[in-house]
């Protein structure tokens, strides 16, 4: 009979150190998701454009996650690079996936307001299109993580930075570009009765990001456990033949 | 957790394009309320999806780790 | 430390001189890259030009040849590390105590040199093609272009040493670059189309891209520097 130790497992689903934050988010999203749908049908309806405006209390809070994957997966990728954790590794493939995930709610989303508002799907407008060209590149993250051979990790990590440093680049030379075509950017000057449900939706889908985020990071903690289960197990196999 | 999860996406799927349909009645009949009601229902469709296929991969995972478990357990 | 710096210039533009000496004797990714460019920009007037009257505005004309730029400077990128590549050469080069940020700035002006080569064979012909003013403001289109190609390379440089061992590396340059690489198009084709214009009264504008492009390039160096260490520490 081997004596072949296992290793420690620490089951990461069931443990109760990482459920407690989990499931404090997960209750004030449940909350936020029944509440969300009646603050912005009760949002007062503004005046110029009407009720098509009522987009932009989420369309606006995902565009941010958008940016905010982008960041979180550049901070992970900086980790990973630069300090060697695999933890960071998993976080920035994470976040770009949720990043692909929201940024195509947004160019979904924001076109729909278009056309309502100004009679067009595009219109090459700034925001508009560095969230496209922003997009690009998350998809391009995980192509490259997907098919980019033996150092695969590495280059969707550069991938990453580059992304980050260029999110900027992006919206400034777009804008900047765009300053000879006639701007179609309606940002409304908000009242506090809009802004409360703008800042409301904004905290909650960030809420609803980290919980996510969060589930996603168990997917990848489960696989390391399985991987690492599967080698024991080998060892164990080969100790005893 | 995950169902609970999952059935509360859907309800916030469901809830805002029924209510965002009543209004329009309410109202004339403003061709952005289906865009409205269209662009949130996208949205919570493709999280939904989303959130599935991590949960479904998440416990496909975990099964495998139980599997395993019970194995190394056995032949100890 | 001055001799430390001396060593990392030296370093440099060791590995640059032995790139450009190679490609001077070979000629390989001069002609296939030239080739490829001229290809583009005729490609782009069979495509764009509807009969024998109709002229194309500056602005399509610059953006002919920052597209043809990109797509041969894809090619340009992919043989930078072929040669260290093929017979194992990348490995004796990490192992030495070049630091890495010299094999960089190195492999990046070695790329460059070769692409800017490339431009200033290609610039003319676009010019002849469509009747563009391009010698009108020549030093300025030059400055853009060369300020353009070290954004592009810097960049390209990172992802061609990360793809160094991958099959896909051809089909994802490429896809991985151009959306990286946006900014440099954009001020590229805005003040090139401003230098062609010949209804534009003043520089200024054209200055103003062309100083973004330099700040787009600092970005990127910064940027590419930092990140080719680990990438190209290798599996």
């Amino acid at each position: 009979m081997g004596e072949s130790p296992l290793p420690e497992y620490h089951p990461p689903v069931t443990s109760s150190q990482n459920n407690a934050p989990f499931a404090v988010l997960l209750a004030v999203s449940a909350v936020g998701f029944l509440a969300v749908p009646f603050l912005i049908v009760l949002a007062p309806i503004e005046p110029t454009m009407g009720i098509i405006q009522k987009i932009f209390y989420f369309h606006a809070p995902i565009a941010w996650l958008l940016l905010l994957s982008t960041g979180v997966c550049a901070a992970g990728s900086i980790a990973y690079l630069f300090a060697g954790s695999d933890g960071g590794d998993r976080l920035a493939h994470a976040s770009a996936e949720l990043g692909v995930l929201f940024g195509a709610c947004t160019l979904v989303t924001g076109p729909m307001w278009a056309r309502v508002a100004w009679g067009v799907f595009w219109t090459w407008d700034a925001r508009l299109t560095s969230s496209l060209l922003l997009w690009l590149m998350l998809v391009a993250y995980l192509l490259a993580r997907r098919y980019g051979g033996p150092g695969a990790k590495k280059l969707s990590a550069a991938l990453a930075l580059f992304a980050a440093a260029d999110a900027p680049l992006f919206y400034v030379s777009v804008n900047v570009w765009r300053t000879i075509h006639p701007k179609t950017t309606v940002v409304p000057s908000l009242g506090w009765p809009m802004a409360r449900v703008f800042l409301s939706c904004l905290l909650l889908f960030t809420i609803f990001f980290g919980v996510l985020l969060m589930l996603r990071l168990r997917l990848e903690k489960a696989r390391v456990a399985l991987a690492e289960l599967e080698i024991a197990h080998e060892d164990a196999r080969e100790a005893r033949s | 957790m995950k169902k609970i999860l999952l059935v509360l996406t859907a309800l916030a799927a469901a809830l805002p394009t029924a209510v965002l349909a009543q209004e329009t009645r309410v109202r004339e009949s403003i061709p952005a309320a289906p865009f409205l009601a269209g662009a949130y229902a996208f949205m919570w469709v493709a999280v939904l999806i989303y959130v599935a296929l991590v949960a479904r991969r998440l416990s496909r995972v975990q099964s495998d780790i139980d599997d395993l478990r019970r194995k190394l357990d056995r032949d100890r | 430390m001055r001799a430390r710096q001396t060593t990392w210039l030296r370093s440099a533009a060791g590995i640059a001189w032995k790139d450009l000496a190679i490609e001077w004797h070979s000629r390989e990714i001069v002609y296939t890259m030239g080739f490829l460019a001229t290809l583009v920009v005729l490609v782009f007037s069979f495509a764009l030009v509807a009969g024998q009257d109709s002229k194309l505005g500056p602005g399509t004309i610059a953006g002919i040849l920052w597209v043809a730029v990109l797509f041969s400077g894809t090619v340009a990128l992919s043989r930078t590390f072929d040669r260290e590549r093929e017979g194992e050469a990348i490995r004796s080069l990490l192992l030495s105590p070049v630091p890495r940020s010299a094999i960089y700035a190195g492999k990046l002006a070695a790329t460059s040199c070769i692409m800017f080569f490339v431009e200033l064979v290609v610039t003319p012909l676009v010019g002849v093609f469509f009747s563009a003013p391009v010698a009108e403001h020549a030093a300025w289109l030059a400055l853009q272009l060369l300020l353009g190609t070290i954004g592009f390379a810097a960049a390209g440089v990172v992802f061609s040493a990360a793809l160094l061992r991958s099959r896909s590396r051809d089909a994802l340059l490429g896809a991985l670059l151009f959306p990286v690489v946006v900014p440099v198009l954009m001020a590229g084709a805005r003040g090139t189309t401003l230098l062609l214009d010949a209804e534009v009264p003043d520089l200024d504008p054209a200055v103003f891209w062309t100083r973004f492009l330099g700040a787009v390039d600092v970005i990127f160096v910064a940027v590419g520097v930092w990140a080719f260490e680990p990438v190209a520490v290798g599996e």
